[in-house]
């Protein structure tokens, strides 16, 4: 799917929060919100980043479009260290450009207008600031944009205040502003969760219009699998899950959804109700809450979960298992057919929940 | 399934005085409660259906009004309670004790100054039960939502996490043995494994305390694992009900239908998902006809004028419908009809790719 260079490309990112050793109770407190992600991203690609809350999705979503400094690894914005960037004085691609090709759209779109401006200000501000297009060129841009989302009449629309938007339609006017600096790469983070139901696949099928249109790349964060596979499906695009920091399986849709290798993955499928299906079998749970994100279990990650887990997870970190021929890639010591791990003794205690 | 109505609600209305005229946030609600079933509430934000549930225990916030009449009917062969007119002490005994209610954002509706524990024994001194008994019930049923009684007794509402402190809640709120259970978008603010554990757990806790369950929700999909029978709210009013199967199968209001086949989910085919056109009206708003035909592909001269009434669909006992030209909504807004055509559809629409 990605072409030759990609747009972002993160190796061995790790992200790390708190202080270790400090505070009134002198305890170590660091999470580890990232831990040592590969990622690209090619050109117009859709990847959609699904997990549960605190695995830290948002955080590599952010890291991704330089909103937030690894503490290890790099991470490339075609080719240009991203940090290097941040801190030299003429790097090959200075700063400021590359903050206005990788551009957010956030979960909340009515806490991310100004409520004391209308559309056309919140709109105008960036562009002036970030472009050397006059106010003429500027408002040109803006308005056949908001025509293309349907934001009409654009004249009545645009001097409105946010309240006086539909969630919908905020969500649309966050969306032509990222939209109009001509990013490479754009993160939803969560952006159409808090939209009611009946207004998400519009959405999602404006997101993808625009992507058509530009060549946009989308790093789509969410922790609804559903969505995840409409948006990649459509797009033909990949699904990254992630549990504790990690990404523990990638692929198509096909990959994923219709064939999952990973424990988590076959969880998550389990836990995502469906309509027009019966009933699925029981929860293929272990355990139902999800440790403490400063103390890491020790092996894999989700082996306190995991039904499959036996003795040599408690112990050992599987690696990421690649497939040869696609960028499928699995951290589990069940996608490969020789391991220990098919000696290994099953868990003790492994009662199901349910 | 039906058995004698626990609960009977006629005529519902909810409505808030406001500057620029009244906004009737329930409208003419009807439908009777039945004993021991999982009865699905559904709409999407802002169709009332949270105040439906908030009327249910004469709950909805001053200065909105309930008016109508909302019937209770102890399933231990007491009087009929009549909900909307009981005084404020009355109200008090009858919440909790008769119906009790879990509200969205368990975050909130613990105090964060006390124990988990605390908790439930103030519930019991409040309510004149036997402290020690009453504890060693809510002990058993926080085992039954798989949490460990004596962790989550000493714990601080802030030690525990989201989905902890929800089914915390839950087992607070079946403490005193409540006759019915409201519980509001319980798992709206939960990761996805939690959501649908607590939607197993919520299954087996109701069959072994042999209660009544109202669940308000957006969430169709999650809801159709759970409900008996579902009602759908558009606009402030009931536009159809009917058992689970006959609402995923057999939907017969085109909003219904529509609502189905916006719903993202992991099996449908992508290409019958589509968004519903439109926006949905003002609760200010005095509509003339059908609430939904501004929006429905179906609506004629007659739906914009006249109000269809919810009456039964042909051939069943149990579901019924607000719609003038229901026998044709199948052939406008196409929805697998049967689990084998749904798995057909899915598997053409995986080879298309």
């Amino acid at each position: 799917m990605s072409g030759a260079d990609p747009v972002v490309s993160m190796q061995d990112i790790t992200v790390e929060f708190g202080e270790s050793g400090f505070g009134p109770f002198g305890d170590s407190e660091v999470v580890r919100a990232v831990d040592e992600v590969d990622l690209d991203i090619g050109e117009g690609e859709v990847i959609a980043l699904v997990g549960e809350s605190g695995c830290g999705k948002t955080t590599l979503g952010k890291t991704a479009i330089g909103f937030q400094r690894p503490t290890g690894g790099t991470i490339r914005y075609r080719g240009q260290d991203i940090g290097e960037a941040r801190d030299s004085r003429n790097p090959d691609i200075p700063f400021s450009e590359i903050r206005r090709s990788l551009q957010i759209i956030h979960q909340d779109p009515g806490s991310a207008l100004n409520p004391n401006q209308r559309v056309i200000t919140s709109l105008l501000l960036p562009l002036k600031k970030n472009t050397d297009l006059g106010r003429g060129e500027c408002k040109e841009r803006i308005y056949a944009l908001a025509e293309r989302v349907g934001l009409t009449p654009v004249d009545d629309f645009m001097n409105r205040y946010p309240h006086q938007l539909s969630g919908g339609e905020q969500q649309r006017t966050v969306l032509i502003r990222a939209m109009m600096m001509n990013p490479d790469l754009i993160l939803a983070d969560e952006a159409i969760s808090a939209l009611d139901v009946s207004l998400r696949i519009e959405m999602m099928d404006l997101m993808l219009e625009l992507r058509e249109l530009f060549n946009t790349s989308f790093l789509f964060v969410s922790h609804d699998l559903s969505n995840a596979r409409y948006l990649t499906k459509k797009s033909g695009g990949r699904i990254a899950v992630m549990y504790l920091g990690e990404i523990v399986e990638i692929g198509t849709v096909e990959e994923i959804i219709e064939n999952p290798q990973h424990p988590y993955t076959q969880a998550l499928k389990w836990a995502t109700p469906n309509l027009f299906v019966e009933d699925e079998e029981d929860s293929p749970l272990r355990g139902l809450d999800i440790p403490d994100p400063t103390e890491k279990p020790e092996g894999c990650s989700f082996h306190p979960r995991c039904p499959e887990a036996r003795t040599v997870c408690e112990t050992t970190r599987p690696g990421a298992y690649e497939s040869d021929d696609s960028e499928y890639r699995c951290k589990c010591f069940r996608a490969t057919d020789e391991h220990e791990y098919w000696n290994s003794e099953e868990l003790a205690g492994s009662e199901l929940v349910e | 399934m039906k058995s004698e109505p626990i609960a009977e609600v006629e005529n519902l209305n909810v409505a808030f005085p406001m500057d620029r005229g009244e906004s009737r946030v329930v409208r003419d609600a009807d439908i009777d409660i039945y004993q021991d079933e999982i009865l699905g509430v559904v709409g999407e934000s802002g169709s009332g259906k949270s105040m439906f549930a908030a009327s249910l225990l004469d709950g909805v916030v001053e200065p909105g009004v309930s008016r109508g009449e909302i019937t209770f009917n102890p399933p231990d062969g007491g009087d009929p309670i009549s909900v909307l007119d009981l005084t404020e002490e009355e109200l008090r005994r009858f919440r909790w004790d008769r119906v009790a209610m879990v509200f969205q954002g368990a975050m909130s509706s613990f105090n964060p100054v006390k124990t988990i524990g605390a908790h439930f024994k103030e519930t019991l001194q409040d309510h004149n039960k036997n402290v020690e008994e009453g504890l060693e019930r809510g002990r058993q049923l926080l085992e039954d939502l798989y949490l460990d009684p004596d962790r989550v007794m000493d714990s601080y509402p802030h030690e525990l996490s989201g989905g902890m402190k929800q089914r915390g809640l839950i087992a607070l709120s079946l403490l005193l043995d409540p006759d019915l259970l409201i519980l509001d978008e319980p798992t709206a603010a939960l990761d996805l494994l939690m959501q649908r554990s607590i939607i197993s757990l919520l299954r087996e806790v109701q069959t072994n305390y042999d209660a009544t369950f109202v669940m308000i929700t957006h969430d169709l999909a999650l809801l159709s694992k759970l409900a008996d029978r579902m009602v759908i709210m558009y606009a402030f009013q009931f536009i159809e009900m009917g058992e689970t199967d006959e609402i995923i199968w057999n939907a017969s209001h085109p909003y219904t239908r529509a609502l189905l086949a916006s719903t993202p989910s992991l099996a449908s085919d992508i290409d019958e998902m589509k968004p519903i056109p439109g926006d949905k009206p003002d609760p200010v708003e005095q509509f003339h006809g059908c609430s939904y035909s501004s929006r429905c592909p179906l609506a004629d001269e007659r739906c914009r004028e006249e109000e269809p009434p919810l009456r039964a669909v042909e051939g069943s006992t149990t579901q019924q419908t607000a719609c003038f030209h229901y026998e044709d909504a199948a052939e406008a807004i196409h929805l697998p009809s049967s689990p084998q055509e749904a798995a057909e559809s899915a598997a053409a629409d995986g080879e298309g790719q």
